[in-house]
Order: structure tokens, then C-alpha cells, then sequence
């Protein structure tokens, strides 16, 4: 309903770009127009203002290829700006993909040894045992979503300086993906 | 002028305003449908009700967290101010209130140690409020969403945030 009339993937006046990945600093606030609310009510209801939680999507690659189920990539990244964070994985209408395992997040408590992180998107587990992963099985075209909570305010103030965002690298892929 | 270029013209206006129309009114589409969905055959308003594990099976809403445990309160202010109230965690945590329009007019961090925070809400003509250390949020219409989210990636911390659930309130001041 309605994605139609909206310019995606984060439709807004003022983007946070930083390297692939979109916010928009409005989000939940008076200040967000009625594109960015049009937007948020249909791909991101009760999504919270920045002082609570700020939302990145990335929906290509590293080199600006669209994500897709056809292919597998690494996520990787260091040290995020809050005081919890996540990366999710949501197919084109803003779901979590119909896939089974349970593996549809990675958040900061899958972070077990120091500051550098990452893991593979890929529709059956990594034949590495120790790589942490999660399931793009039937997902299609998707996009990953950055939850940062509780975000320090040196970050909210200049979010371009202060985050480094995660590389999405492409591994492999299928076919003609 | 033309037939032609008046009926141009009136179908380019008739088109933006509809376009208009359309875009103003989504936010509050979504969020009836929305609040139609989450209070079930029960028309449960104004008490928390606890939701089930995000999965692909159950998505109440676009976009949820699988990391967190979700609990709703349907606020409904047609009978006066609701106080709303939800115990700390250790993990992260958070009570939000959303208006009819999607926007996020209240966000505290639900951070701590098993104490109640919680926020009065009253719409903006609601007068008649208690002496109170709680803070007042305005909705601008007499129905919106409360929210408590709590960081439980797993079944134990989600039992435990469950648990938690009754020592909070969601209920018309009387």
C-alpha cells in the first residue's frame, strides 16, 4: 500500500549517507516529512526518534550491487557508536525472509573476542563452524538493517566523522545473480 | 484556453491532490490497520499485552527486531489519561509512546535495575491530572501505541522480560 508513491529506499530531504548505508536523522520526530513519515509507516512502523535509536539500510553491496539471495556476502566492521547495535535482514516489503534456523540477526553480544566482527549472509551455514551467519534463503532482493541503540551524542551530532559503518563484501554467487 | 489544455490542467491538479491525499493519510492508515490487527477479537486497550517471539511466522508489524521482546499497550484516551508504566532491565530497554501518526513522541531508556519508569498520557485537552512525578506526554488524538522493547535475543531473557511485564501498568487513571 502505497510503496508506490515512495522513492526508496529511505525516503527523505536530508540523508545520512555514509559509505552504502542510509539514515535520516527525522525518523519519529515533528521535523520528518510526509515522505519520510509515508515511508516509516510503511516499511519501518514505530521506528524511534534519534535520541532513542538510529536505523541504516544498506541495500547493496560494497562495489553497488543489489543484494540478492543468489549470492553470499561477508559483513564485517569494528566498534559501533551506541550502547547496543544489530544488523537484521529484511526482504524487499520489509520482512524477514521465510527461511528456516532461526538465524535472522547479528547483534553486539554475538561479538566475542574484542572490538572486530563479521559474518556471512549465505542460505546454508558457512562450513567454517566458528563464522557466525545469517540466512538470506528465499529473501530475494534485500536489504540489511543497522540498529544503533542508545547512540552517543558525539555520533547524532557529526555521524559521518564518527561512524564507521560495516563493509558488505560479496563472496560468491550463483547462476546469473 | 482549450478544452484540451483545461482538461490537462485539471487532471494534473486533480492527480496532485489525490497524490496528496493518499501521502498525508498513510502514517494514520497504517497505524489503524495496525491497532486493529494487535488487539485481536479481545479489543484489548489500555493493558499490556506481551507478544510472541519475532519469527517469519509472526510479524505483527514491518521491520521487527528478532533481537527484542516487544510488549503493547493500544492506548485508548477516550476515558481520561493512561499511565503507563514498565520495569527497567539490565539489558537494553526502552518505553515508547506513538501518536495516531506514527510519530515518536515519547522515548525513555527502560535501562536499570527492576524499577518502574513510566510517563502519564493524556491528549491536549486533558486537563485533569494527578500531583504526579511523572512526566505528561500530549497525544493529539485519543488513540496511539505504547511500547516497551527489552534486548532478550533468547528464550531465557525473553522469559525473564515477560515476567517482568506484570509489576508495570497500562490503565486509565481513576
Amino acid at each position: 500500500m502505497g510503496a508506490g508513491l515512495l522513492p526508496g529506499p529511505i525516503s527523505r530531504a536530508k540523508p545520512v549517507q555514509i559509505d552504502g548505508w542510509e539514515s535520516d536523522w527525522t525518523i519519529g520526530s515533528e521535523a520528518s516529512g510526509p515522505y519520510l513519515r509515508a515511508w516509516v509507516a510503511r516499511f519501518g512502523l514505530l521506528a524511534l526518534r534519534k535520541s532513542e535509536a538510529v536505523y541504516f539500510i544498506a541495500d547493496t553491496d560494497s562495489d553497488g550491487k543489489p543484494l540478492s539471495d543468489g549470492c553470499t556476502y561477508r559483513v564485517s566492521g569494528g566498534e559501533l557508536p551506541g550502547f547496543w547495535w544489530s544488523v537484521t535482514l529484511y526482504d524487499a516489503d520489509g520482512y524477514l525472509p521465510s527461511n528456516q534456523g532461526g538465524h535472522l540477526s547479528f547483534d553486539s553480544t554475538d561479538v566475542t573476542d574484542g572490538k572486530s566482527w563479521s559474518f556471512d549472509v549465505a542460505t546454508t551455514k558457512p562450513s567454517d563452524p566458528e563464522q557466525s551467519w545469517i540466512s538470506n534463503e528465499n529473501a530475494g532482493t534485500f536489504d540489511l538493517t543497522l540498529r544503533i541503540y542508545e547512540p552517543h551524542d558525539d555520533f547524532l551530532g557529526a555521524p559521518t566523522e564518527r561512524l564507521t559503518p560495516p563493509m558488505v563484501q560479496r563472496l560468491t554467487c550463483r547462476g546469473n545473480a | 484556453m482549450s478544452g484540451r489544455v483545461l482538461f490537462l490542467i485539471t487532471t494534473l491538479v486533480t492527480a496532485a491532490a489525490v497524490h496528496l491525499f493518499v501521502l498525508l493519510n498513510i502514517p494514520t492508515f497504517v497505524m489503524v490497520r495496525a491497532i486493529d490487527l494487535l488487539k485481536g477479537e479481545d479489543n484489548a486497550f489500555n493493558q499490556w499485552l506481551p507478544s510472541a517471539p519475532i519469527t517469519p511466522e509472526n510479524q505483527p508489524v514491518v521491520r521487527a527486531s528478532p533481537d527484542l521482546a516487544y510488549t503493547v499497550c493500544l492506548l485508548d484516551l477516550s476515558g481520561g489519561p493512561v499511565k503507563v508504566t514498565a520495569a527497567t532491565w539490565p539489558g537494553y530497554g526502552s518505553l515508547s509512546i506513538f501518536d495516531h501518526d506514527t510519530r515518536n513522541v515519547h522515548a525513555s531508556s527502560l535501562r536499570g535495575d527492576g524499577s518502574l519508569s513510566g510517563v502519564i498520557v493524556a491528549t491536549q485537552d486533558q486537563q485533569t491530572l494527578p500531583n504526579t512525578d511523572l512526566p505528561v506526554v500530549r497525544l493529539s488524538d485519543e488513540t496511539g501505541i505504547a511500547l516497551i522493547r527489552r534486548l532478550a535475543p533468547d528464550a531465557d531473557s525473553r522469559a525473564q522480560s515477560d515476567a517482568l511485564n506484570p509489576l508495570g501498568g497500562c490503565s486509565p487513571l481513576t
